[in-house]
């Protein structure tokens, strides 16, 4: 056998290797996956939603345990969350454009963060995060899609390369495992605030990058989003969740950043609920911002419930 | 651009492609044209410290060679590690020096202020060290007159800046690398096989092995007043092995990549655990080519054995004190617990100096106990308890927080029989403690015969199964979240 013949077999061995292991790994994601937004959209059967909830971490916790079951009890409405840690913009957009590909829903409940209007981190960026696309079964208009976000949205190569190669899944460690996020462990305790990990929570979620520039482009992109939506007649909402008063006055500029989103949305006459003060006693939290199961239990009845019904009812005339 | 990179590879790809492409005489140019990328791919400004070295050691080269007097020889010489020690030592040691002198001022009355001296906060030059000290191994050989004097600048700029080497190491000597630089290179395919062997070796002790020990090793680390001692214990022997498979590891990719360009780079590590002493281990088994930098360009200037027994012990402690001195910055910031480190490997050799002759005599005495392999495997075990020992101080924040962990475990040891079966190992521990496993099982057979040796002459099904195994656990079992390799940080 002549070199090449020697290199070429023993790259068409690596292939069927590879391939096999790319399957196992594919079906083992299909099997264990659980929390992450591209697994849900790919898995669901069900085809139309009254709403689906988009965000960052926080609004995660209204998908632990039964808590989406429960909203989806109280409000008599059919509920899907593709929310997603650090979850930006951006990779929302990416999410709700990749669910229509599959599903229909009448509205979006929209669980904005400020944070993740500032930073690349929390938007082209995020989707760098091999933790995303671990769950994310093999599905050719998700690579489709990804190719053309890396050609026209400036996100890395490197996400539709990992994609389609499907290395991330391959070197998954928890493969064996159902997927877990590891606030949902926390979800019935109680958090008690200590102020250097309330500082270095802030600290991680805003960096040292607090750039208005930023803010006004990811706003921007955000608006012609739900432009486009709205288009297509699905319903926004938009919402903030309870933060514990001492957090949010630490977050920087929040009131200025606040006040231009409401502005931009009264324009666009998007309803928008600010939640950051209301329902937000310290016992409701498992960490230093994040809800814990009493509280979105309280925030659910008092508060969130009324919204949805009052969204979900069909509109007059 | 790190060696653990999809980017490095694409990289290395498209250098070996044009290298093998071009004609002989233009290949230096393009391995300085891809070095230079590589530098600067990781943080461009620091590419001046690079080219300082560089046009200094070949300026002052000059001087050397040309100078009539010896006088003048000594001026050049001089001036060269002027330039290049000085510039190591204030990038590396200054906004620490001044930390420290600050409460000295205040003490003293000179000032009231509390950061009189001013803080630079001056950038991390990846690699500095390593090519200050290929540059000084230049000018004290040329002036030692143990080589000539390279005469093409770029080729010696190759030697300086040749990418497989420039983050850490080995450190080249001159010598033995430009009389290689002069040769025609053929693509000669076992050559070829041995370098990617080599890197693939390298990759798994780094990605693999290493790596999956980082987070173990930086919990038990992190908080040693409130770790379980069995957790420090366990901590603590996972260091011995991050750092082994993290410097190895990327020792014998810079190899092997090396190896593909058709350069040979002094071997670096060899089986390092495996010493039966602490000097051997310095000597001839951990980073061999900086152990042999100090010996001959520190050591022996100093005098070295020859001049006494009294100033062979001060000699010893020396370069051991300078050595720890130089590790200080590794990825653990520079601190004072890194001149305890070296000061502790330095009375190891003491002590080592001190009762050579009683065991000597003891073995002579004893000869079936001295040649026996129960004899061996002891002493192998008490050298790497010795080694893992002074790794602590290493590794440590600092050095109030190194004696905490080892006030806690020497504490915790007649408990630990009571504690060990109720300790909370998970499946990372597990998984941990099979690689390491492993890897003393292959390092032991390699001390043997060379595993790839044994390979290369066995049927090509095994070999290719090792391959083929080798590069799925890296894609299974890998941690590829790419982390600078611990010696690259200086």
């Amino acid at each position: 056998m002549t070199r090449i013949q020697k290199c070429v077999l023993f790259i068409v061995i690596g292939l069927i290797l590879y391939g096999g292991v790319y399957y196992t790994a594919d079906r083992l994601a299909y099997k264990n996956g659980r929390l992450n937004s591209f697994h849900k959209v790919k898995t669901t059967k069900q085809s139309g939603f009254d709403y689906v909830i988009l965000g960052a971490s926080h609004a995660l916790p209204f998908g632990f345990e039964d808590m989406n079951a429960t909203l989806e009890g109280l409000t008599g409405t059919r509920i899907i969350n593709l929310a997603g840690p650090g979850h930006g913009i951006i990779p929302n957009i990416l999410v709700f454009e990749y669910f229509l590909k599959y599903h229909q829903t009448k509205n979006v409940l929209y669980v904005l963060d400020t944070f993740a209007l500032s930073s690349k981190k929390w938007n082209e960026e995020r989707l760098e995060d091999v933790k995303l696309l671990q769950w994310a079964p093999f599905d050719l208009t998700l690579a489709r899609m990804l190719l053309d976000y890396s050609f026209e949205k400036g996100i890395n190569k490197k996400v539709p390369l990992d994609y389609i190669t499907g290395f991330s899944k391959i070197n998954n460690h928890s493969r064996l495992e159902p997927e877990t996020f590891d606030g949902e462990k926390k979800f019935g305790k109680k958090y008690r605030f200590f102020k250097p990990r309330d500082k270095q929570r802030i600290k991680y979620l805003y960096g040292s990058e607090k750039s208005d520039a930023l803010f006004g482009t990811y706003m921007a992109i955000f608006m012609d989003w739900i432009e486009t939506i709205k288009m297509n007649n699905i319903g926004v909402i938009v919402i903030k969740t309870p933060i514990p008063t001492h957090i949010y006055e630490m977050l920087p500029q929040e009131n200025e950043f606040n006040r231009k989103i409401q502005k931009v949305l009264m324009e666009e006459k998007i309803p928008f609920y600010d939640f950051s003060l209301l329902n937000n006693e310290k016992e409701f939290f498992y960490d230093t911002d994040h809800l814990n199961s009493k509280g979105v239990d309280e925030f659910f009845t008092n508060h969130l419930k009324d919204v949805l019904k009052r969204h979900a009812a069909p509109k007059k005339g | 651009m790190l060696f653990n990179s999809l980017n490095f590879f694409l990289f290395l790809g498209i250098v070996l492609i044009f290298f093998y492409v071009l004609p002989s005489r233009y290949r230096w140019f393009w391995l300085l044209v891809a070095s230079y990328y590589f530098y600067i791919s990781w943080e461009p400004r620091n590419a001046i410290y690079l080219i300082v070295a560089t046009i200094s050691a070949y300026l002052c080269g000059l001087g050397i060679a040309r100078a009539g007097k010896k006088t003048t020889k000594t001026g050049f010489l001089i001036a060269g590690l002027f330039i290049n020690l000085g510039i190591l030592i204030f990038v590396k040691y200054y906004d620490f020096l001044a930390a420290q002198l600050d409460p000295l001022l205040i003490k003293s009355g000179t000032t009231t202020v509390e950061s009189f001296l001013p803080r630079l906060d001056l950038p991390n030059p990846v690699g500095l060290s390593f090519f200050t000290f290929s540059v000084v191994t230049y000018l004290v050989d040329l002036y030692a007159g143990r080589m000539d004097l390279a005469r093409h600048p770029g080729k010696f700029a190759v030697y300086v800046a040749f990418f497989p080497k420039l983050f850490a190491g080995p450190i080249e000597r001159a010598r033995y690398f430009l009389p290689q630089m002069a040769r025609t290179v053929r693509f000669e395919e076992h050559k070829i096989t041995q370098g990617l062997q080599l890197i693939l070796w390298g990759m798994f002790k780094k990605v693999v092995i290493a790596e999956n020990l980082v987070d173990l090793v930086d919990k038990s680390f992190s908080n040693p007043l409130y770790t379980p001692p069995i957790a420090l214990i366990i901590g603590t022997y996972f260091f011995a092995f991050q750092i082994y498979c993290d410097f190895s590891g990327y020792t014998d990719i810079a190899l092997g990549v090396s190896k593909l360009f058709g350069i040979d780079l002094k071997e670096n590590f060899r089986r390092s655990y495996l010493a039966v002493s602490t000097a051997e281990f310095w000597g001839k088994r951990w980073h061999i080519s900086l152990g042999s930098w100090f010996r001959d360009y520190l050591y022996f200037p100093l005098g070295g054995s020859r001049a006494g027994r009294t100033r062979q012990y001060f000699n010893l402690m020396t370069v051991f004190v300078v050595s720890g001195l130089w590790h200080g910055g590794l990825g653990y910031g520079v601190g004072w617990s890194f001149l305890v480190w070296g000061a502790l490997n330095g009375l190891y050799q003491w002590v080592g100096v001190g009762t050579a002759g009683l065991w000597r005599k003891a073995g002579d005495r004893w000869p079936m106990i001295r040649d026996s392999s129960a004899w061996h495997v002891c002493r192998v075990l008490f050298t790497f308890h010795l080694i893992t020992f002074s790794w602590i101080f290493f590794r440590a924040n600092s050095t109030e927080e190194a004696w905490i962990i080892i006030k806690r475990i020497s504490l915790s040891l007649g408990s630990l029989p009571q504690y060990l079966p109720r300790y909370p190992f998970t499946q990372e521990h597990f998984t941990a403690l099979a690689l390491i496993v492993f890897l003393i099982a292959v390092e032991i057979l390699d001390e043997r015969r060379s595993v790839w040796e044994w390979l290369n002459a066995g049927p090509k099904l095994v070999r290719w199964t090792v391959y083929y195994a080798l590069i799925f656990s890296m894609l299974l079992l890998g941690q590829w979240q790419a982390t600078e390799f611990i010696y690259m940080q200086f």
